[in-house]
């Protein structure tokens, strides 16, 4: 009983010093807590044309069929269109504000009526393979929906669609609540890591493992010290997502629960990172620098094993691929791994306590060291 | 002749004192170079979803569109029984399942309705949008293979660049100038707030020389090392034939590349005698790095952004750099690289005063 009321005090004690500690760095806390918000701004920046090419159709034709072909673009899933002439066309491309030119040739109905072959002119500026490839099946598509709708009975074959879920899911609502994760690991890392090397340049981990406390209470407290920085951060992203983008998770039990669980996992992988390294200067541009890489590893566009097979082993040692998973889970009722909710739960459950377990353990044998 | 041996000094230190921290190298260049490793890997499957398909038709009309299916870069296509299908869709195994349904033969033969059925996992409108419009793609390609095709309007496609570019080839210009703004701000920040974190500021200001000399120093300490790590991002570049300029355009993207290193170790410099610390460098240098590396295009093409954001684009210098790259490497142009030039080149030159400035700034608080 004596040895629990103390560790408690020491837990509180250590919490209270770190957060203090901390906030008189206010401009570097200030820093780290807007960072996970930062992440989520500059990534949502790229999905908010949803992948659709900005195109020009310059219109030499104004007949029935070519306002059918117009129609049919538009319905395509895939272009951002704007009408022009041919010379306001060209000046778009040439000041890259289009990637595209569709062209509608003067006798466009004419000859469909007569059943002629009909050029249709398509200008692409093939900057990247896989932005050009969207432009090049999409016009096809177009083609066969015009015709689909312009002459059913000579264009049979349709494709006809069958969505596993009632309502598409837009690219922001999905990928805000991956970001969302990489927040977590960002938040916790930074906070917990430059709070534990900060122990080792300032020389008071000595103090701190010569006193009369257990190494498992210390980083208890380092981890609870963390963890009410981090939340700052946590509450900023999360109310963004929900009250800015208004993506409103379909558990909120879940999606409290796997916060807290994530931000104790993230917090101790940050305590562990400081122990190790020591020193600010490299724990700083390493949490930062992996979220990165780490975001791309974890499937955080769509389900891991859609993509590359590598990439797809590699994400199932890592704890951000199942934390994306129960989050897409709370948020949008999404299985996106193979292994289960419960599975992934018990994943991540058993990588937190590694990991407070592993840096409880370096930090009592590094002491020793230093 | 002093001053220039008060230069050497300085970047001599700064240079052996870099040498010294693996550690903080380590953490600045390894997560851009596993980045590079894990864009290689993705890139190989950008594009292409994998799918069931599903043939209840032997006919002929039947197995030519689903050899159309198997050989189009949009899929990686399994051929599957109905209920393996399935389960391969419940499993995550596949995105989508394609059913070329048993009466495909007869009813096209027939001029009567002909579905083609794909079941999609819609769990997010890109891959979603994909696989909607891939298999248009394949029925339009399958009616241009048949001698009695009802569609008359054909493609006439031309390409304003000479040859296509890969994403992974693409995406590895981008973060070339981000490996190398990272690395410039990094090293050359820390350089100089270690000045005054270890309090030998006060040896270096008292020494006979002008301010403007222990910037030099500082300044070409932090060029040297930016530009260590960019020659071997470049030169493994151009061993794999990634990045590999076409003759004279060796010199257009050397000299890209010492300008945006000479513009980032600048800013470095800049941040490092503003802040003096190094937590307040490294927070704020590898954000405005990354606000760089985004607002200059990043991951995307800066083509497809909203147009609010490629106006704020234009005034970002990486954007400019990633551009005279892109022209010099990939498409042996030199198009608006005077442009380019002069915007890093001032770029460069302002970002040199600001560390003066910030020195001044410094010595009078």
């Amino acid at each position: 009983m004596h040895n629990l009321a103390q560790d408690l005090r020491v837990i509180r004690a250590v919490a209270i010093k770190d957060i203090k500690s901390s906030l008189t760095e206010r401009a570097f806390t200030l820093v780290s807590i807007i960072i996970p918000l930062n992440f989520l701004l500059l990534f949502l920046l790229f999905v908010l044309t949803g992948g659709q090419a900005p195109t020009a159709i310059v219109l030499d034709e104004h007949g029935p069929y070519a306002q059918k072909f117009v129609a049919a673009m538009q319905g395509a899933h895939s272009f951002t269109i704007q009408q022009t002439t041919a010379d306001q066309a060209q000046s778009l491309m040439r000041q890259g504000q289009i990637v595209a030119v569709v062209t509608v040739p003067a006798d466009f109905d004419a000859a469909l009526l007569a059943g002629r072959q009909v050029r249709l002119p398509v200008e692409i500026n093939n900057l990247d393979v896989d932005f050009t490839n969207d432009i090049r099946r999409a016009v096809p598509l177009a083609i066969t929906s015009f015709y689909a709708d312009a002459f059913p009975d000579q264009v049979v074959i349709r494709a006809q669609e069958v969505d596993a879920y009632r309502q598409d899911t837009g690219y922001i609502e999905y990928l805000s609540v991956s970001i969302l994760v990489i927040g977590l690991m960002l938040g916790g890392l930074l906070m917990a890591g430059s709070a534990a090397a900060r122990e080792y340049e300032r020389g008071t981990i000595k103090e701190l493992l010569l006193a009369p406390a257990s190494g498992w209470a210390i980083e208890a407290g380092k981890v609870l010290g963390a963890l009410a920085l981090t939340a700052l951060s946590v509450v900023v992203v999360l109310a963004v997502i929900v009250f800015g983008l208004r993506v409103w998770p379909v558990h909120w039990g879940e999606t409290l629960g796997f916060t807290l669980l994530l931000m104790i996992l993230f917090v101790a992988l940050g305590a562990l990172a400081g122990t190790v390294i020591k020193r600010r200067q490299a724990v700083i541009p390493l949490s930062i620098g992996l979220a990165l890489p780490v975001f791309f590893l974890s499937g955080a566009f769509g389900p891991a094993n859609w993509g590359d097979p590598v990439i797809a082993a590699v994400a199932r040692f890592e704890p951000v691929y199942y934390g994306i998973a129960v989050f897409q889970q709370a948020f949008h009722g999404f299985q996106t791994t193979q292994t289960g909710l419960l599975a992934n739960s018990l994943i991540l459950a058993g990588f937190a306590m590694l990991a407070v377990a592993l840096s409880a353990r370096v930090l009592s044998g590094r002491g020793v060291a230093h | 002749m002093e001053h220039w041996t008060a230069i050497w000094v300085i970047v001599r230190k700064d240079i052996g004192v870099w040498l010294r921290q693996p550690t903080a190298v380590a953490a600045t260049i390894l997560p851009a170079l596993v980045f590079l490793l894990v864009l290689y890997f993705s890139a190989r499957a950008v594009g292409r979803n994998p799918v069931a398909l599903v043939s209840e038709d032997s006919g002929p009309h039947a197995q030519q569109l689903a050899a159309i299916l198997e050989r189009s870069d949009a899929f990686d296509v399994r051929r599957l029984a109905p209920a393996a299908a399935d389960q391969a869709l419940r499993e995550l195994d596949v995105a989508a399942v394609i059913t070329i349904p048993a009466s495909f033969d007869s009813a096209y033969e027939a001029h009567q309705a002909d579905p083609v059925t794909i079941r999609v996992n819609n769990l997010n409108l890109d891959f979603t949008n994909d696989l909607r419009r891939s298999l248009p793609a394949a029925i339009t390609q399958f009616y241009a293979a048949q001698s009695n095709s009802p569609i008359h309007v054909a493609i006439q496609e031309t390409d304003l660049r000479q040859r296509d570019v890969g994403l992974l080839q693409f995406d590895l210009v981008p973060d070339l100038v981000l490996l190398l703004t990272i690395a410039g701000i990094i090293n050359a920040g820390l350089a100089t707030a270690r000045e005054w974190e270890d309090a030998t500021i006060k040896e270096l200001l008292l020494a006979p020389v002008p301010r403007a000399v222990l910037i030099a120093g500082k300044l070409m300490a932090g060029w040297l090392t930016t530009l260590l790590i960019g020659a071997v991002v470049l030169t493994l570049g151009a061993l794999t034939g990634y990045l590999r300029p076409a003759g004279p355009y060796w010199v257009s993207t050397l000299l890209t590349v010492l300008l945006i290193a000479l513009a980032s170790a600048g800013l470095g410099v800049a941040i490092g005698a503003a802040t003096r610390r190094f937590q307040r460098v490294t927070a704020l240098g590898i954000n405005l790095a990354l606000y760089l590396f985004f607002l200059s295009g990043g991951i995307s093409v800066a083509a497809f952004l909203p147009g609010w954001v490629q106006a704020i684009a234009h005034f970002i210098p990486t954007f400019y750099g990633v551009h005279a790259l892109q022209m010099s490497i990939f498409y042996s142009s030199a198009d608006q690289l005077g442009r380019d030039m002069a915007v890093l080149g001032v770029t460069a030159a302002v970002t040199l005063a600001l560390g003066v400035l910030s020195l001044r700034r410094g010595t009078l608080a």
